[in-house]
């Protein structure tokens, strides 16, 4: 029998159909993953089977849980299950510790509750379920804030909390989306190791199919409340029987077409970019009223010069320094020592007035497609705002005509001008932001993870974007991300940069191929890729 | 993440939706059609003493009764509420007018300039204010314009601190970057991007400054400090019936009812406002 049975469940919140006629099952020690874009009912149905659903949702259909139908459960039923034989982990490890508890109180909490144990029995199982998590007492005594901890370091004690009272069934809802992908692979490890050690029923929701591919027995796919298909993860995913299935696994890998051929070498010689020496020291905080602040050096020394119509990716780990590098470049931020030039012309040390006109050659897009836009400002506005780098300040009827130039240039009608950022998709809204970008006619572009908050489809068809600005219009790109994928995709050349210096630069095939240092291996190591993933299952299988 | 943490566009479209804030607008609506009312028309002179009428309990002539002097109660209430309301408002466009650019400011300049101001607010918060209000008052002069200025500078440093701290929370995001990248000075910025962004969190202080200034001045014409005679004003009248109360306290209960309802219609308005302006804060019902 099955440790969780879920039966035809149909769900509507306020009218609105959510979940219709979701199957699905998990035995103990089997992980299932649940894996769909945005939007699909993924989360929704992990909030069904813990009940914690909004209050105006209606649900149907059957949940079975260990012989109990969940369902029909009273809330104090409910309250017993919550915690202790069912665990549930979430997406942001951030906002999901109370900031004012120990992380000591926060695991030994719910054992009390449920155990009635004493305060001591609870913090001594506390202490032994923390340092089974990779968080040991003697570096992380019990007395520690969850600010103190980094997010890896957090997720881990959220991951403590849920499998403390050894649950039958853990419900992981994006448990590694918000990390670095070797934050991701240790988390991933961690998690796998504890379904194996307690038998536990592991459901896994992720919109990354290569993340589920490593970690599933079995996949359930979702799309608009509904399954499109499940079955034996290696199976389903080489065999690529459903079309939605197809179009999933060819987003997540997807590589858009791109003129590979070296360029020529007048264009090549051309220095867009030059950095040299570049670094960044921050004034920490003070500990003591008298004492001598700390100093933190987030960027260290870097050089490096970037040919025009060269697209280049920086890759590294969170807190390794690549966004505050790229706000330097952006002059958005002043280096401590060292010098930036575009196209010959230092960027530091200027006023905003003399920085005009090399601002107009370089612009940003971000990777929150929600907050990179005032909500109270039209697209027509947004879009048309760096022309104020202009020296001509083109009148009302030219800014439309850019701004609707500007739009057609990355898909978008004309008509979408008097909206609002509220009334796009997040993958509309990024176009939006490449709109904004491309409007002044730069020549460089940097992007700060611009497709890590996207799904997999959507992601796909902003590469391929990206990718054909840099064809047709010659844009060069400096991409910071995580990402390997990425950097794969779309980029000539990758930079690894590691505690604030670059450790390795080759062009982008061979470094992830052949990593040459540490810190580059560790990075494509960590990096989860479905056919591998795929090959392994099978071999498994024989 | 997503954009709840700003307000979205059609903010008082939601607010009309809100219960505290429907109830709040009509009682404000209510008290502020009759002060514009009394400019035009009120039941009797209010200049005008009847010694012969005077003290009258409600009745059909004087739906609100007379004073001591004979002068109608209904019609002082409705030039009072003039007085209140014109007080009231004024000191809040003094308190916004200064405080907003100056915490404007204080968040964009940061550093020095940040601290310097933010100490002399936090000096400012520090004295009483309605007694320094009466101080003011007694030095510069009893009248409803001293009044306005000093309860206006109370609400300068209410104001600052409101504008900063939702100006530094709009500041680290990522359109100011993308403005910034655009060219845009720290004035710019703060115009296009900041106010907008802000203002519903000064609307909601508004309200709530404007209903502490009704309280204010009718405090500092209680102790006859404020709007002089023969200019009515509430806090005067109440001043007038305390020696009556066993008499006739209807001469009381009618000022303090009004005072009481304005205060109440605006606070309504201010919760509702900021309910509206963060959904996190709706108690469920």
């Amino acid at each position: 029998m099955s440790l969780l049975d879920i039966e035809n469940l149909s769900l509507d919140i306020g009218g609105v159909p959510i979940l219709k006629g979701v199957d699905l099952t998990i035995s103990a020690g089997e992980v299932v993953g649940l894996v769909g874009e945005s939007g699909s009912g993924k989360s929704m149905t992990a909030l069904s089977i813990m009940r914690l659903l909004p209050e105006a949702a209606r649900v149907s259909g059957r949940i079975g849980f260990n012989g109990i139908d969940l369902l029909a459960a009273s809330e104090d039923q409910m309250c017993a299950l919550r915690g202790d034989d069912v665990g549930m982990i979430f997406q942001e490890p951030m906002t999901a510790l109370n900031p004012l508890k120990t992380i000591g109180e926060q695991v030994a909490e719910g054992i009390r509750w449920h155990t009635r144990a004493s305060r001591t029995d609870a913090l001594a199982l506390a202490r032994k379920m923390l340092d089974r998590v990779g968080l040991p007492v003697n570096e992380f005594p019990l007395s520690r804030y969850p600010h103190e901890l980094s997010g890896g370091q957090r997720q881990r004690v959220v991951i403590a909390i849920a499998c403390a009272l050894k649950p039958k069934l853990l419900i992981a809802d994006e448990p590694t989306t918000a990390l670095d992908v070797v934050l991701q692979a240790q988390i991933l490890e961690l998690l796998r190791d504890l379904v194996d050690e307690n038998r536990m029923g592991l459901l896994l929701i992720s919109h990354d199919l290569a993340v589920v591919t490593e970690m599933a027995d079995r996949i359930t796919i979702l799309r608009g409340g509904e399954v499109m298909e499940a079955g034996e993860t290696a199976q389903t995913l080489s065999a690529q029987a459903h079309p939605y299935t197809r179009q999933l696994a060819q987003a997540s890998m997807h590589v858009p077409a791109r003129d590979h051929r070296p360029r020529p070498v007048a264009e090549s010689k051309d220095v867009l970019l030059s950095v040299r020496n570049v670094s960044k020291i921050y004034p920490g905080r003070r500990m003591s009223l008298f004492g001598k602040p700390t100093q933190t050096r987030a960027v260290d020394d870097v050089s490096f010069s970037l040919p025009a119509g060269r697209s280049v990716a920086l890759v590294g780990r969170s807190g390794c320094g690549k966004s505050t590098l790229a706000r330097m470049i952006l002059a958005l931020e002043e280096p401590t020592s060292g010098t930036i030039a575009i196209q010959g012309e230092t960027v530091s040390g200027r006023n905003e007035a003399s920085l005009r006109h090399i601002r107009r050659d370089m612009q940003v897009v971000f990777q929150d497609p929600y907050g990179s836009f005032n909500p109270r400002r039209s697209v027509e506005w947004l879009v048309a705002e760096p022309l104020h780098l202009l020296d001509s300040r083109p009148g009302r009827a030219e800014r439309r005509e850019l701004a609707s130039q500007a739009l057609h240039e990355v898909g978008l009608q004309p008509s979408d001008l008097g909206k609002y950022p509220h009334e796009f998709s997040g993958g509309q809204r990024q176009r939006i932001s490449i709109a904004r970008a491309l409007i002044t006619r730069p020549k460089l572009i940097v992007a700060d993870e611009p497709v890590s908050a996207l799904d997999v489809s959507i992601r796909a068809k902003i590469l391929d974007l990206f990718a054909d600005l840099n064809q047709r219009l010659g844009i060069a790109y400096l991409f910071i991300t995580h990402d390997l994928t990425v950097a794969r995709a779309i980029t000539d050349e990758v930079m690894v940069m590691d505690q604030g210096r670059i450790v390795e630069t080759g062009n982008t095939a061979g470094v992830l191929s052949h990593p040459q240092t540490e810190a580059a291996r560790t990075l494509v190591e960590a990096a989860p890729d479905m056919h591998r993933a795929i090959a392994k299952k099978m071999q498994e299988q024989g | 993440m997503s954009d709840e943490a700003l307000p979205r566009t059609g903010f008082m479209a939601q607010a009309f939706a809100n219960r505290s804030f429907v109830a709040g607008f009509v009682i404000t609506a209510f008290i502020a059609a009759v002060a514009l009312l009394s400019f035009f028309w009120t039941p009797y002179d209010v200049t005008r003493l009847i010694v012969a009428d005077r003290m009258q309990p409600p009745s059909a002539a004087h739906l609100l009764g007379t004073d001591q002097f004979g002068r109608d109660m209904l019609s002082m209430i409705m030039v009072g509420a003039r007085n209140s309301i014109a007080v009231a408002l004024v000191a809040v466009g003094i308190g916004m007018g200064v405080g907003v650019p100056l915490g404007c400011w204080a968040a964009a300049r940061g550093g020095y300039i940040d601290d310097v101001l933010m100490r002399f607010n936090d000096i400012v918060f520090a004295f009483p204010a309605l007694l320094s209000a009466i101080m003011i008052t007694a030095i510069f002069g009893p009248g409803a314009v001293n009044a306005i200025i000093a309860i206006g500078i109370f609400n300068i440093p209410v104001f600052a601190r409101v504008a900063r701290a939702g100006a530094l929370a709009i500041w680290p995001r990522e359109f100011i970057l993308a403005a910034r990248a655009a060219g845009k000075g720290k004035g710019l910025i703060t115009a296009q991007h900041i106010l907008p962004n802000i203002t519903n969190l000064l609307l909601v202080q508004g309200t709530i400054q404007f209903a502490l200034g009704i309280l204010a001045e009718a405090g500092l014409s209680y102790v006859g400090l404020g709007a002089q005679p023969p200019m009515p004003s509430w806090g005067r009248m109440l001043f007038d019936a305390q020696t009556r109360m066993i008499v006739a306290p209807y001469l009381a209960i009618i000022p303090g009812m009004a005072i009481v309802i304005t205060v109440l219609g605006l606070n309504l308005i201010g919760d509702g406002l900021a309910d509206t302006l963060d959904p996190k804060l709706r108690r469920r019902r």
